[in-house]
């Protein structure tokens, strides 16, 4: 059974026929063909693809497809604007915040999150959020230090 | 894994056998029984929707009854396949006791898991069985007799299951369990 | 220093794709038309297929074929080959079983393939697997060394007798058994090194898209060396010569030494591919990855360590059994013999070592390499062993390694165990990571924990690794069946940017800095004019991929080679312009200059005349301006550090905090110490993954019990501490970067750091072992069983 799926993905209009067990990821990536939102497990339990959705980031592997109706859906693709890297990008970039680069669209989603709701944490809180997201290469301390370095940037732009 | 319990209910002995030998009745009782056909007068077979943590598949089960001793005690032998989900296989020695004007059952299980059951829930069927064990009680023994209420059965079954069980994943149904209770 | 160029921390090149999304994993690409394939893999660990109906499969809407291990046992595929075979003592070559890629009549281990549904959907052919019908017999298995060693034990293979592939041995047996006999001492030791998973980010996935109007293949994997596979797959599995076949590994996410081997799922879909005349794609769920990826480590060791009254190392006597898994993976016979046995002498002067070493099958996935691949072994074994000694003796733990550390002056060292270590300084080493732990004040922390009720506990340990192995030929006489060399081609491209062609592969090492790095110092390009490509046979002449750290030491140095013949023939086609000798041109900084003189040309020009040489010397002189080398080292480069760990345990609870670690690691010299410094964090990580909280779990009956990330425990961000980092540089002397390799450092000398730190803080309640991982259950349940 398919259903005809729309919401906004990166500020355009999306829509996509599913199947309706299809997951919100797999919409994502196969039918809307952002593939930039990764699949690192089957269990909800590694982060590689927190989107945003109404703002707020969730794993889009833990929702299905059809309960992003209407929605804002954020993905990595729509953090850069107009070709200029967002500053938790060149956090990232500038701190070796990724190794081969699988975690680090969640890692980014999830961190800009945190970012939005504490826009100075500090670092234990940064490993508290960083929990739900999964590095097998980083060790976690440049990722931290990125995101640190990424919301005081952030906070010198507002 | 190796399961013992008890369970105290409210109906002579002599009626728990014949529940428990009544296939209409344990379709009804047991959690997500979609068909349950007799093959012989010692083999059944059935289809379970189940789910165990985050397995959640319809599972055919065969069963052979063992050791039968009317009414007083028999052993079931089974296995349960789902597929990729995986499977179960075990006995279990149950025990029908009179007690207290009504029946203890005792059974004592073995049984062990395979396949993404066990790689993925293995954590859970454990409380998962335990948490099947009650649910089909508190049905069988309101079905026997509508008076006993669930009272009566949280209050027998409490002592015979830890505080983990109630902490159980809700809603989850243990294959093998559901095996001694499957009787012709 | 040239700015980008060696030593300089320069910012990724690939970064900026990650960051935005447009990373380009096996799983993003999509070819037109193409199928997907899911596996049906075996629930048992040992079993009989009586019967395998696919009919109903087959049937189900969308399914397009089914395939068994009969189908292409029929269709004459090969199996799954081994490319390290082992010798026993006796001379007797290890038991080698057939692996096919789909099973036949028997499934070996919970996971092993079964069969293979193509479908139009990845949906539609997960729907179909549940409907093929397999009717198993089932058979006993063996899941444990114990399990598998024991009498009587059900066979995994019926001509390995005792479950055993091979029974080696490595060392003097003679001189050790005289070295025990004489001495003062004897310390042993019960080791038992858990086996992990690897667990790279990105599951693996693989396409195979035959091409039938060319007869041509091209496989798309998530590869550490698409080379190497090219090689196995085509040689050996489906008999495609090299070239009808193309292996691509694009963005890689993640390795870990798990994507180094050739997998069943790469031939299947290739071979799929053919028959149904469609692309075939199949990526795996991480629940998949848990039951197919090889594992590592699985170790069972009793060593005994003879010492002589002031602690002099005399002798080392090492047993172990190694757990293979159900097949012989890629290099899985390699890792508990060459790549640990060979490390046992680690950092001392111990002139006697014995090791027999009995690999072992059971019923479970195959064991291969893991980040470290057998010194993670041989360091855990020996740091564990040394740290007991310290204690038995009542030498102070750092005092007794100092003792018996090669010393600077005695290199190159010949070690009992054919080992020939170049350059080392493990006593600066140690000075280093004590200053930076600040391990004097130690006492003090001790203290402090105290009073909020933690126990604080420290532990060193110092490794050794060996990286990049070599030579070839060497390799070859110890059961390498393939060489160890690397390639690279350096591409000057007519208006002077530089094309770079690695047979390395990067899969989160920043190959694409680092060797632009090599080229911006070799060359004077500009670091944005130069490219790395790699990852790809059809554009790569050749190579042997990523792993065992070898890529900066064997790759980067094929490439200076390449960048060392493009300055010589650059010096020649600059001669001719300036009208000078060869002999007499400089090149440097991208200005080639006839020496005490004003007269150069940019090396933009000589680009440009070698590719439009209408002033160019046509008679003695190829044009164009593009070199190839290939780099077989002569020895193995000798990466050694000292790595220092504080934790503090709460001992209501058994929870071990690892609350500071730090690293002094000699890596040689340094290409890019940013890049450097994450790798030793990653290491690290990984380290204290294996000693608190990683562990495989195979139930008596050969189910995996920790087959998810709800299960398996990886290290996450809330559980670590920020790491101390430094290096002590003696650089490699056998090769022209002087670099020796620093993947893998971290994961090897950390284990016995945590558990040796562990250890210290459960001192007052004489526990004096802990098993890895530490998890706050076994800690606390010692502690108990001490205080009652």
């Amino acid at each position: 059974m398919t259903t005809k799926v729309s919401f906004t993905l990166n500020g355009e209009a999306v829509s996509a026929e599913v199947d309706s067990r299809t997951l919100l990821v797999e919409m994502i990536r196969e039918n809307l063909g952002k593939t930039g939102t990764h699949v690192g497990c089957d269990t909800s339990q590694c982060g590689a693809c927190v989107i945003h959705l109404d703002g707020r980031s969730v794993k889009s592997c833990t929702m299905l497809a059809v309960q992003a109706e209407g929605a804002d859906v954020a993905t990595i693709e729509g953090v850069a604007t107009n070709g200029k890297l967002h500053p938790m990008q060149e956090a990232f970039r500038e701190h070796h915040g990724l190794q081969c680069g699988y975690c680090t669209p969640g890692m980014i989603m999830s961190s800009l999150d945190l970012v939005k709701q504490n826009p100075d944490p500090d670092e234990k809180q940064i490993r508290e959020w960083l929990e739900g997201n999964l590095c097998r290469c980083t060790g976690y301390q440049n990722i931290v230090r990125a995101v640190k370095a990424g919301a005081q940037a952030m906070r010198a732009d507002d | 894994m190796e399961i013992k319990g008890e369970y105290q209910i409210d109906a002579s002995r002599e009626a728990v056998w014949d529940a428990l030998n009544d296939p209409e009745m344990l379709k009804k009782c047991i959690p997500g029984c979609e068909s349950l056909e007799q093959i012989s007068a010692t083999e059944l077979k059935a289809k379970v929707m189940a789910a165990i943590g985050p397995v959640r598949a319809r599972f055919d089960t065969r069963l052979s009854l063992e050791n039968l001793n009317p009414p007083q005690s028999y052993t079931l032998v089974g296995e349960s396949k789902a597929g990729m989900a995986g499977f179960g296989r075990g006995s279990a020695a149950v025990r029908l006791e009179e007690s207290n004007g009504g029946t203890l059952l005792t059974y004592n299980a073995d049984f062990k898991v395979g396949g993404k059951l066990a790689q993925v829930g293995s954590r859970l069927v454990m409380g998962a069985t335990k948490k099947t064990a009650d649910d089909f009680f508190g049905t069988f023994s309101r079905e026997l007799d509508p008076g006993a209420m669930r009272m009566d059965i949280d209050e027998a079954t409490g002592g015979a299951m830890n505080s983990m069980t109630w902490k159980a994943i809700g809603a989850a149904v243990a294959l093998l369990l559901i095996w001694w209770f499957l009787l012709r | 220093m040239t700015e980008n160029g060696i030593g300089a921390a320069v910012r990724r090149k690939e970064d900026h794709r990650f960051i935005t999304g447009k990373g380009q994993y096996v799983d993003d690409i999509n070819r037109p038309n193409q199928l997907y394939a899911v596996i049906l893999r075996s629930p048992l660990a040992h079993g009989k297929i009586k019967s395998l109906e696919t009919d109903a499969a087959k049937a189900a809407p969308g399914v397009v074929a089914v395939f068994t291990g009969a189908d292409m046992a029929a269709a004459g595929v090969g199996g799954l080959p081994c490319g390290w075979g082992i010798t026993s003592s006796d001379g007797s070559p290890m038991a080698e079983p057939g692996h096919p890629p789909l099973a036949v009549d028997v499934v070996h281990h919970v996971g092993d393939q079964v069969a293979v549904v193509l479908a139009e959907t990845k949906a539609a052919a997960r729907d179909a697997v549940e409907l093929i019908e397999v009717d198993y017999d089932d058979l006993p298995a063996v899941a444990s060394l114990d399990a598998a060693g024991a009498e009587g034990a059900p066979l995994v293979w019926d001509d390995a007798p005792g479950n055993i592939c091979f029974d080696w041995e490595i060392g003097d047996a003679a001189a050790t058994d005289a070295a025990f006999a004489k001495a003062a001492q004897v310390v042993s030791i019960d080791i038992v090194n858990n086996r992990l998973i690897a667990n790279a980010m990105e599951p693996r996935a693989a396409i195979g898209d035959y091409d039938s109007g060319k007869d041509e293949y091209t496989l798309f994997t998530t590869s550490q060396n698409p080379h190497v596979i090219r090689m196995l797959m085509g040689a050996f599995v489906l008999g495609i010569p090299e070239h009808k076949l193309r292996v691509v590994s694009p963005d890689v996410g993640g390795g870990f030494g798990s994507k180094i081997f050739h997998y069943a799922e790469e031939a299947i879909v290739t071979w799929a591919s053919k028959q149904v005349d469609r692309p075939v794609k199949w990526t795996a769920d991480r629940s998949e990855s848990f039951i197919s990826d090889a594992h590592g480590r699985d170790h069972v060791s009793h060593a005994e360590l003879a010492l002589s009254e002031d602690g002099e190392f005399l002798g080392l006597r090492v047993d172990t059994r190694a757990n293979l898994g159900a097949y012989l993976s890629t290099f899985g016979p390699a890792v508990p013999t060459i790549l640990y046995a060979t490390l046992l002498a680690g950092t001392y002067k111990t002139p006697a070592i014995h090791a027999r070493v009995r690999g072992m099958f059971t019923h479970t996935v195959p064991v291969d390499a893991y980040r470290g691949a057998g010194r993670p072994e041989a360091s855990y074994l020996l740091e564990r062993l040394v740290d007991r000694a310290a204690k038995v003796t009542g030498i102070d733990p750092i005092e007794l390694r100092r003792r018996n550390f090669i010393k600077p002056d005695e290199f190159p060292y010949q070690t009992p165990v054919a080992l020939e270590y170049d350059i080392g300084d493990y006593d600066a080493a140690v000075d280093k990571a004590l200053e930076l732990a600040d391990y004097d004040n130690f006492a003090q922390r001790r203290e402090e924990s105290a009073s909020r009720g933690k126990l604080r506990g420290v532990g060193i340990a110092t490794y050794i690794e060996a990286c990049g192995i070599a030579p070839s030929n060497v390799a070859g006489a110890l059961g390498a069946r393939a060489g160890l060399y690397e390639a690279g081609t350096v591409r000057v491209n007519p208006t002077g940017s530089v094309s770079v062609f690695t047979g390395s592969h990067s899969h989160g090492q920043g190959h694409e800095t680092t060797f632009a790095q090599l080229v911006t110092e070799a060359l004077g390009v500009d670091f944005d004019n130069v490219s790395i490509v790699h990852g790809d046979t059809a554009k790569v002449p050749f190579g042997m991929g990523t792993y065992g750290s070898r890529s900066a030491a064997v790759g980067g140095v094929a490439l200076m080679n390449a960048l060392e013949k493009i300055r010589t023939k650059s010096r020649k086609i600059a001669a001719h312009l300036l009208e000078a000798s060869a002999e007499d041109i400089e090149f440097k900084d991208g200005k080639l200059t006839v020496v005490g003189t004003d007269r150069s040309v940019a090396f933009g020009d000589v680009a440009m005349a070698a590719y439009v040489p209408h002033n160019y010397p046509l008679d003695t002189l190829e044009p164009g301006l593009e070199e190839t080398a290939f780099y077989d080292p002569k020895n193995f480069t000798f990466p050694a550090g000292c790595h220092i760990c504080e934790v503090e345990i709460d001992p209501d609870t058994g929870v071990v905090d690892v609350v500071s670690f730090t690293a002094a690691d000699d890596f040689g010299r340094i290409i890019n110490p940013m890049i450097v410094e994450g790798q030793v964090h990653g290491g690290v990580t990984q380290g204290i993954g294996q000693a608190l909280y990683e562990q495989c779990v195979y139930d008596d009956s050969g189910q995996l019990l920790s087959g998810s990330m709800m299960d398996y425990c990886l290290p996450r961000a809330d559980n670590l501490p920020n790491f101390a980092v430094t290096t002590n540089v003696t650089p490699c002397t056998h090769n022209v970067l002087g670099v020796k390799g620093c993947g893998e450092a971290g994961a090897i000398g950390t284990p016995p750091a945590v558990i040796n730190a562990v250890v210290n803080a459960l001192s007052e309640y004489k526990i004096d072992d802990m098993p890895m991982p530490a998890t706050p259950e076994r800690v606390w349940q010692a502690i108990q069983s001490a205080t009652n």
